[in-house]
């Protein structure tokens, strides 16, 4: 069990998928339970390794590792690791999808499909656990593109319905973009360092002269010289790449909110709580990358604070629900991003667990809106609090805590990294840095609330009988609101947060006891909820200010946030003007120079060579005896 | 002792005269048998070299010129046979000795 444990964690949902496949699908229920056994089995036997890890302070590591292949020097380690920080992830990704496991049964009863269902989802987890517990670059690669290939297959489940299979096209695509530069910036990084394995390359660079080690010169000796520095950054952005594909950063993020196409308990699993997680874990597991380089730090503290701003002012704007929480949910990666890139990693992973709780909450909470209305438009809601009491508080709640209103999980995280925010002194004079993340933060409460009053309070604007959710699904999101009211004191009060700490920033260690009773900060976070949300309740609320009137008065603004910042219009652009006619180049290229020219001007040289030499086999032996003298007579002469 | 001179004109006049047989004659027989008058002219030249060039080395070793010669002996022989047998099975078939008739293995 000792040596068998973390095999199997990683390993049952793959076992639960491959016998979906291969057999349970015919029968559905078979298939569910193969599937939850499965879940809950990995996070029991991941939850047994908690006290553990606790004890250990945040030294506790646990690695099993074997070689896949040898070529030469070279061998590729397949590995798991257990430590603190992959210890919440596992936390994270086994309770969170557990519970949507359980929920999904509801939400998805009676589907012909529900056996491919969660034989996707057996196959996600799988995937997703194995970025989570890798310890080598190439193995996290390997999942990495295991994760894409899952979500393509969960974003597209309604596969006869031409909006979701496109959306599980862009999704796939659009993360493609990134992975490149991901690829190139993990073949970088081994062939500077020699290695694959996260610990041995955080040793190799480290190491002191790995900064200014020179790796080309460019105009010799007083020339241009690539450092060891240099190296580090442009790998480390070109590693971002693919976090931002995956953790759908700008200008990256265009797939996720096309991807709500997909099932609501998929939307809530992958898009709140796993997959857009893994950038953000991956960044604070190679976190070791970015901090010899400011200029690579600031690239990704920029990155975040502006996805941050930008998706949450096109939150205000949108009118399906699941877009809106798509939205927040860009915005709130991007703050952990930000964290990252400011120096926080372990903030950022704070966040991001205690984000995973109530971001899966709400898009259960709207999971079950529009099992109930059949829609997700916002605008044909409303009045549903009377409607599905259960629903509508737990939602409130996940809100609350996405508003960062204390004492809930999201005031906690959302302080610590907007703490951050005035930390590094290289910021002190940077507006954006000082200012954006606070309104970002109001704007948060805003479109949230807006959200709130549309959908469940006001007249009634459904059609049809709306009934309150079966247990079945509200059940979990009970849960799952629970943690996110406790998840914020619970964690660095159990010492899970330190634990984590150890392994991304062990100064920081017992910092955010300065919380406790810091009146300062409570304030300064009821201020911004209550600008935020009071703005909503002004305009949807109590209707004292028409949204219209608004709209007017800021014209272009809300074009721009409306069109989404036209993002999505500008890649339109580029692949209808630039990519077709550059694809119709290299077209006409082909047909005119390759198989005109070089293929069939082959076989046209082969043609008329063989007519004229053709003619000299007469079949006379003795014009053949002449020729062959003469030949011989005329290579002497030549050498002669 | 005969100058090399001499055994080199007599090879060379032996492999024209051969030369011309193979590409003047139409008797197949005849054109075979300028073959070999072609190889023995050959032979002359290989053997006259050995004696001189052993003849002019110190320890009185040298390239086994006598030696190349039974080797063409020996493969001339078989070529013979071989050479006759497709002779012979040309006349059975086509009825003729003449090369100018055989002449339809062309393009």
């Amino acid at each position: 069990m000792e040596n068998l444990g973390p095999w199997l964690i990683l390993f049952l949902p793959l076992i639960s998928a491959a016998a979906i496949a291969f057999g349970l699908h015919k029968n559905a229920k078979v298939s569910i339970g193969v599937s939850l056994a499965a879940v809950w089995t990995s996070f029991a036997i991941a939850a047994s390794y908690l006290p553990d890890v606790l004890a250990g302070g945040g030294d506790f590591v646990l690695a099993r590792s074997f070689t896949w292949m040898e070529a030469g020097a070279f061998a590729f380690q397949y590995g798991l690791m257990i430590d603190g920080l992959s210890m919440i992830m596992l936390m994270v990704v086994l309770g969170v999808g557990g519970l949507i496991h359980i929920y999904a049964i509801g939400y998805m009863d009676g589907d012909e499909g529900i056996a491919r269902f969660f034989g996707c989802l057996s196959l996600f987890i799988f995937s997703m656990l194995g970025i989570v517990l890798a310890d080598n670059f190439f193995q996290v690669f390997i999942h990495w593109e295991l994760v894409g290939v899952s979500s393509y297959l969960l974003i597209g489940y309604y596969y006869r319905k031409p909006s979701a299979s496109a959306a599980s096209n862009k999704a796939f695509l659009t993360n493609r973009v990134g992975d490149f530069g991901f690829m190139i910036g993990i073949l970088m990084l081994v062939f500077a360092t020699g290695t694959a394995s996260f610990s041995a390359m955080g040793d190799v660079v480290n190491h002191t002269d790995f900064l200014q080690r020179t790796f080309f010169q460019v105009g010799g000796e007083a020339g241009w010289t690539m450092t060891g520095e240099h190296f580090l950054w442009v790998a480390g952005a070109l590693t971002l790449m693919g976090v931002m594909g995956k953790s759908a950063q700008f200008p990256l993020h265009v797939w996720l909110p096309d991807a709500m196409e997909g099932p609501t308990p998929v939307s809530a699993l992958i898009h709140a709580a796993t997959m857009v997680a893994a950038g953000v874990f991956l960044l604070t597991r190679i976190f070791f990358i970015y901090t010899p380089s400011p200029t690579a730090m600031s690239i990704v503290a920029h990155l975040g604070m502006f996805t941050a701003f930008f998706a949450a002012t096109i939150a205000t704007t949108q009118f399906d629900i699941k877009r809106i929480l798509a939205f927040s949910t860009l915005s709130q990666l991007g703050y952990m991003v930000m964290a990252v890139g400011l120096g926080g990693p372990d903030v950022a992973m704070y966040h991001l667990t205690t984000h995973a709780f109530f971001k899966a909450l709400l898009f259960l909470g709207a999971g079950a809106v529009i099992h109930s209305v059949h829609t997700n438009d916002i605008r044909e809601m409303g009045g549903l609090f009377k409607a599905m009491p259960i629903t509508a508080w737990l939602f409130l709640i996940g809100t609350l805590a996405l508003c960062g209103v204390p004492p809930l999980s999201g005031f906690w995280s959302k302080d610590g990294i907007l703490h951050l925010t005035q930390h590094p002194p290289e910021y002190a004079h940077n507006v954006f840095i000082q200012w954006l993340p606070t309104i970002t933060a109001v704007l948060t409460s805003y479109y949230m609330f807006r959200l709130m009053f549309l959908t469940f309070w006001g007249k009634p604007r459904y059609h049809g009988h709306p009934h309150e959710t079966a247990k079945l699904m509200w059940m979990p999101m009970a849960v799952l609101c629970v943690l996110a009211v406790i998840a914020g004191p619970l964690m660095f009060s159990s010492g899970v947060l330190d634990s984590f700490r150890t392994v991304t920033r062990p100064e920081a260690i017992g910092s955010f006891e300065h919380i406790h009773g810091d009146m300062h900060t409570v304030i300064h976070a009821l201020l911004i909820f209550v600008v935020g949300a009071g703005a909503a309740f002004l305009a949807f609320g109590i209707k004292v200010i028409d949204p219209e009137s608004i709209k007017q008065l800021l014209g272009p603004v809300h074009r721009l946030f409306d069109n989404r910042w036209y993002v999505d219009d500008l890649f339109a652009w580029i692949v209808e003007h630039i990519q077709q006619n550059f694809a119709r180049l290299c077209d006409g290229f082909d047909r005119l120079v390759i198989i005109s020219g070089l293929v069939n001007g082959t076989s046209w040289m082969t043609r008329a060579t063989g007519a004229v030499v053709a003619r000299y086999q007469s079949g006379s032996v003795r014009t053949y005896a002449l020729l062959f003298v003469a030949g011989v007579a005329a290579l002497l002469a030549l050498n002669l | 002792m005969i100058p090399l001179e001499h055994y080199l004109i007599l090879s060379g006049m032996l492999f024209t005269l051969g030369l011309c047989g193979v590409m003047m004659r139409r008797n197949v027989i005849l054109v075979l048998m300028s073959v070999e008058i072609m190889l023995n002219g050959a032979n002359v030249a290989l053997v006259a070299f050995n004696k001189y060039i052993v003849a002019a080395s110190p320890d009185g070793v040298g390239p086994d010129g006598q030696v190349f010669v039974f080797f063409t002996i020996a493969v001339a022989a078989a070529e013979a046979a071989v050479a006759l047998v497709i002779a012979m099975a040309l006349f059975r078939r086509l009825d003729t000795v003449n090369v100018d008739d055989v002449a339809n293995l062309r393009w």
